[in-house]
């Protein structure tokens, strides 16, 4: 365990290293959300207009929070793939080392860091929108519910990526599938849109996957907009998930790692 | 000459590439086709539903998507190394492509083509022609070859923001961030410019976000649409000089970290 506890410090000391990429990174969330923002503001010229029960202030509420969130839910390391095909994954494997658990604590270092940073640009603004009444400030258990959904998500999110980034032991070159599966991920996870867009037989559907439980699940329960038993059965679900999708990745390393060749020095 | 011929060589080289890996080519199409379908989709629910950005309706709102796509696939065919500048910074092989005899800049624009976004580009082309339908446009030669005008000044400037922005990895070594900064803020470019406030819309026509798929729409659809095209080529022009001369001033601080 300590060897990827170091793994972990090496990743927030490298992030720290760089303080204003940091900074960059953290505008990066506010961006995109200022765009959307005014996009919505632009399309309700009619406060009182809903659109599957959102209005404008709970959708602005929610794209707030799943930009929050949305980086950390869903990030990408490439080079797991570019590891397996251009034949660097004998530096790993000869190691005492588990590759997934080594990419994990890299990506439990970078998230750290992410979610603090986002968190003080974003800090101020969901202030101001709870003092508007944009939605209620959130219980004491709502966060600690809500912060076991996001460690959820951050998982079910690094696993699923990882899973994809593996098939590059059967196709070499993995770039398309997976900017297919960012897609398909970002759209049944909720980020382009709440998944009650899609009407309630859809969404019925949709939110059992384990997509949802990355963003859609985590932002529904920010918003107090699940009762304490959907919550818990929720994250049940989430971390269900995670354990299904765990077992896949290791399934996937094992049959993968058989077929593996590095060629060369 | 020896760029073109450059130019030449990767664009056969990257072909091959393509043809080689091309199930992978087939799927980056098909999740570049399935992302502009998905905002159709939700442009269309959100219009039909909610209400309209002032003076945009639908049609409007998928000529804007489709100069997007468009620019977006003309970049991404032709400048996708351009990201790798910071990393040939960050890892020293910079220093190597320095000592090829063609232009730098040139060399880390477009030594890597992207062949599936070509077969991309019947899609947005199909969606400009529905909506200018839809709209009862007449669209007269000199307007279409105006509007393709428009959109390389839009790919220029794209391209020039995203050269300036990397080429600052030449002083500052890591700017990934920074990098994926310019692209979230060139992202801005597909929302109609009525949605930006006042100032906001002023910076964006200085940070030419808004020349990049909005100038287009203008030419396309204005009574007068040469005033928007003088507009867009004039930015395209002084972004372009920027771009060029930011690069060359960096390299010249530029002292390698390999």
């Amino acid at each position: 365990m300590r060897k990827y506890s170091v793994v972990f410090r090496m990743q927030v000391k490298s992030a720290r290293a760089y303080v204003l990429n940091l900074l960059f990174s953290a505008l990066c969330v506010a961006v995109p959300l200022f765009g959307v923002l005014l996009f919505w503001r632009a399309l309700f010229q009619d406060p009182q207009v809903r659109i599957a029960g959102y209005g404008q202030s709970d959708i602005m509420a929610y794209y707030l929070i799943t930009r929050l969130i949305g980086d950390a839910v869903s990030s990408e390391w490439w080079e797991i793939g570019e590891n397996i095909r251009e034949g660097r994954l004998h530096l790993f494997i000869l190691k005492p080392l588990d590759y997934v658990g080594y990419y994990f604590s890299q990506m439990l270092g970078a998230n750290l860091m992410t979610i603090v940073v986002t968190s003080v640009v974003l800090a101020p603004l969901t202030c101001i929108l709870t003092a508007k009444g944009y939605f209620a400030a959130p219980s004491p258990s709502t966060l600690l519910l809500f912060s076991i959904a996001v460690a959820g998500g951050i998982a079910l999110g690094f696993l699923i990526g990882m899973a994809f980034q593996l098939c590059a032991f059967w196709l070499g070159e993995t770039s398309g599938l997976n900017n297919l599966r960012y897609l398909l991920t970002t759209l049944l996870m909720g980020a382009y849109f709440p998944l009650d867009f899609l009407g309630p037989r859809f969404a019925s559907v949709l939110t059992r996957l384990p997509f949802s439980y990355q963003l859609y699940f985590p932002a529904k329960l920010f918003l107090g907009q699940l009762d304490r038993n959907s919550a818990l059965a929720g994250l049940a679900w989430q971390w269900g998930w995670v354990a299904v999708t765990l077992a896949i990745v290791r399934l996937i390393w094992k049959q993968g790692i058989r077929r593996y060749e590095s060629v060369g020095g | 000459m020896g760029s073109l011929r450059l130019l030449t060589l990767m664009a056969r080289l990257s072909w091959r590439r393509d043809a080689a890996f091309r199930t992978d080519a087939l799927l980056r199409f098909l999740s570049g086709f399935l992302e502009f379908v998905i905002l159709l989709c939700l442009y269309g629910l959100a219009l039909s539903h909610v209400g309209k950005p002032p003076g945009w309706d639908y049609p409007d709102m998928v000529l804007l998507l489709a100069a997007t796509d468009l620019v977006d696939s003309v970049f991404g065919f032709a400048c996708s190394s351009l990201a790798r500048l910071p990393s040939h910074v960050l890892d020293g092989t910079l220093d190597r492509l320095l000592l090829v005899p063609v232009p730098t800049l040139v060399l880390v624009s477009f030594n890597r083509f992207r062949w599936d976004y070509v077969f991309r580009f019947p899609v947005p082309i199909l969606a400009m022609v529905w909506a200018a339908v839809s709209k009862g446009m007449l669209l007269s030669l000199p307007r279409v070859l105006g509007y393709v005008a428009a959109l390389l000044c839009g790919f220029v400037l794209r391209w020039a923001l995203t050269a300036t922005v990397a080429s600052l990895s030449l002083l500052l070594v890591r700017v990934d961030s920074l990098f994926y900064l310019i692209s979230e803020v060139i992202g801005l470019a597909r929302y109609p410019s009525a949605v930006f406030p006042g100032f906001c819309r002023m910076v964006f026509y200085v940070i030419p976000i808004l020349f990049i798929a909005n100038v287009p729409v203008s030419v396309l659809t204005s009574p007068n649409p040469w005033r928007f095209l003088l507009y867009a080529l004039t930015a395209a022009t002084v972004w372009g000089v920027i771009a060029d001369r930011a690069f060359v001033l960096c390299l010249h601080r530029y002292t390698g970290v390999s």
